[in-house]
């Protein structure tokens, strides 16, 4: 065991101890020791002062350690098809560094500056040598080489931002999530993906709610006489339904227009379905989309006035 | 995580494009290492310029546009990039078909040109000016006219080659519209 522990610290030195000062050892040696002083330091929850010694050395220890993970890389490249990944995995710590401390907007910029830093920090080694400093690559062919490098990497914004536009589309039109997207072109589900009912089911929520507020204390007749209305004017019990989400959304109406909302009256008395329909953007055009629905049962007990009685699950049916 | 659950990537999209890009590349090269003479090597790293400079260009155009569509064009773009089906937009889709390929083709191929043109003069071999010799005045219109022809001749190379890497990618298109694997 003890032989086991030396053999390991050993072979663990031989990689991780500096050998000479100008290696990739040395930079992350010296994060390490920021990190450690920061620990050292308080990191007062509100500061006082708008710069804290922990967050200096702490600074000091991402950069390090950004600078060690771009020469450890570039001295052990992984090859993916002759291309060194060093700069992209470099971009990914150095982006995290700059815009990971944010909220959701700062990660949409990580995000799509990401190719944009791996690219700079690729082409770097052409723009810059030790003995003569900064300067403009003369050959052509590693000019071209640059030129594609740029152009693929703005490709891979391009397809970032493109993933983004369609997270904000699911954001602003739920209902879509309710359908499947295996015809697509261009999206792919993750593989543990099943649709995403929880728009439809909302609605019905919110119909049922708005039902039971509209039925109470009502009496036979007037329930009745309320039911008849409905029939009749749908749009009323519609209209509020909606209102309620939109409150719930912070006053966005989404994908409201695409739903439409029946209420079905049947047997034994009174039976009361309540249904979404998606009607938006769907594989099947000429069919409906998903449904949600759930059923009421109100009675009229002894006291001649309404108690209504409503399924905890709404039922979910996919589309086709 | 709920939300991570119903992620939805356009892995896809990454997959045609890189594919389609690769046929396109491929065609585009070969065209262009036999009309223009330019080297086989050379017509890859053209070909590949080009073909990416347009891709951006598309790209760049899509995301500055879009925004400012109507909403129901919005929605039918939307529709189609999840489903593969336009929404609601019934008789008018054959038409707007034709009109949006043909504006397609025709950007590309105008941006190509422009880019080809720029390529050339930065890469290509730097060309003698030339002299304005009184005995040569004769030959300096001949020159003249030839570059003239150069310029048509690349256009043409360059046509042809758009033209048939656009239709090897509908061809691609088409089946896979018909497949049912991806």
């Amino acid at each position: 065991m003890k032989s086991f522990v030396i053999s390991f610290w050993k072979s663990f030195w031989e990689f991780l101890g500096p050998k000479e000062f100008y290696a990739w050892q040395t930079p992350l040696w010296l994060s390490i020791l920021a990190w450690g002083l920061s620990q050292l330091t308080t990191n007062p929850a509100d500061t006082t002062v708008p710069v804290t010694a922990h967050a200096i050395l702490t600074s000091f220890s991402w950069a390090f350690l950004v600078i060690a993970t771009g020469w450890f890389t570039t001295v052990n490249p992984v090859r993916l098809l002759g291309q060194n990944l060093g700069p992209w995995i470099t971009g990914a710590l150095l982006c995290l560094f700059l815009f990971g401390r944010g909220d959701a907007p700062m990660a949409r910029t990580a995000l799509l500056t990401w190719p944009l830093i791996s690219a700079a920090i690729a082409a770097f080694p052409d723009f810059f040598r030790v003995e003569s400093g900064f300067q403009v690559p003369k050959r052509l062919q590693t000019r071209q080489d640059l030129i594609v490098l740029a152009l693929v990497n703005l490709l891979l914004t391009s397809w970032i931002l493109f993933g983004l536009n369609i997270q904000d589309w699911m954001a602003e039109y739920p209902g879509v999530r309710g359908e499947q997207f295996e015809q697509s072109l261009f999206v792919q589900p993750s593989p543990s993906r099943t649709e995403d009912f929880s728009r439809g089911t909302s609605i019905v929520e919110a119909m049922r709610g708005e039902l039971v507020k509209e039925s109470v204390g009502l009496t036979k007749p007037q329930m009745e006489r309320w039911l008849f209305d409905n029939q009749r004017n749908p749009q009323i019990f519609s209209d509020a339904v909606m209102g309620l989400l939109a409150q719930a959304n912070n006053g966005r109406r989404l994908d409201q227009k695409f739903w439409r909302l029946e209420t079905i009256v049947g047997e034994p008395e009174y039976r009361v379905t309540l249904r979404a329909i998606w009607r938006g953007p769907r594989p099947k055009t000429d069919i409906d989309g998903h449904v949600v629905q759930s059923t009421c049962q109100i009675t009229f007990g002894t006291t001649n006035l309404s108690q209504i009685d409503c399924d905890e699950e709404a039922q979910v049916f996919p589309a086709g | 995580m709920g939300e991570l659950q119903y992620l939805v990537l356009p892995l896809r999209t990454f997959a045609l494009q890189g594919l389609f890009l690769l046929v396109a590349i491929a065609i585009e090269a070969f065209v262009l290492h036999n009309r223009l003479g330019i080297s086989k090597r050379g017509g890859v790293r053209y070909s590949l310029t080009l073909n990416l400079i347009s891709t951006l260009v598309g790209w760049l155009l899509f995301f500055t546009v879009e925004p400012f569509l109507s909403n129901a064009l919005q929605l039918n773009i939307m529709s189609y990039i999840f489903f593969n089906e336009t929404y609601q937009l019934g008789s008018s889709l054959p038409s707007l078909t034709v009109v949006g390929v043909f504006l397609i083709f025709s950007v590309t191929f105008f941006v190509e040109s422009q880019a080809m043109n720029l390529l050339l003069r930065m890469w290509g071999t730097p060309q003698q000016p030339p002299k304005y010799d009184s005995s040569e005045r004769k030959q300096n219109r001949l020159v003249r006219y030839k570059s003239s022809w150069t310029a048509r001749l690349r256009s043409s190379a360059l046509l042809r080659a758009n033209a048939l890497s656009y239709g090897a990618i509908a061809l691609l298109l088409f089946v896979l519209r018909r497949t049912t694997f991806l």
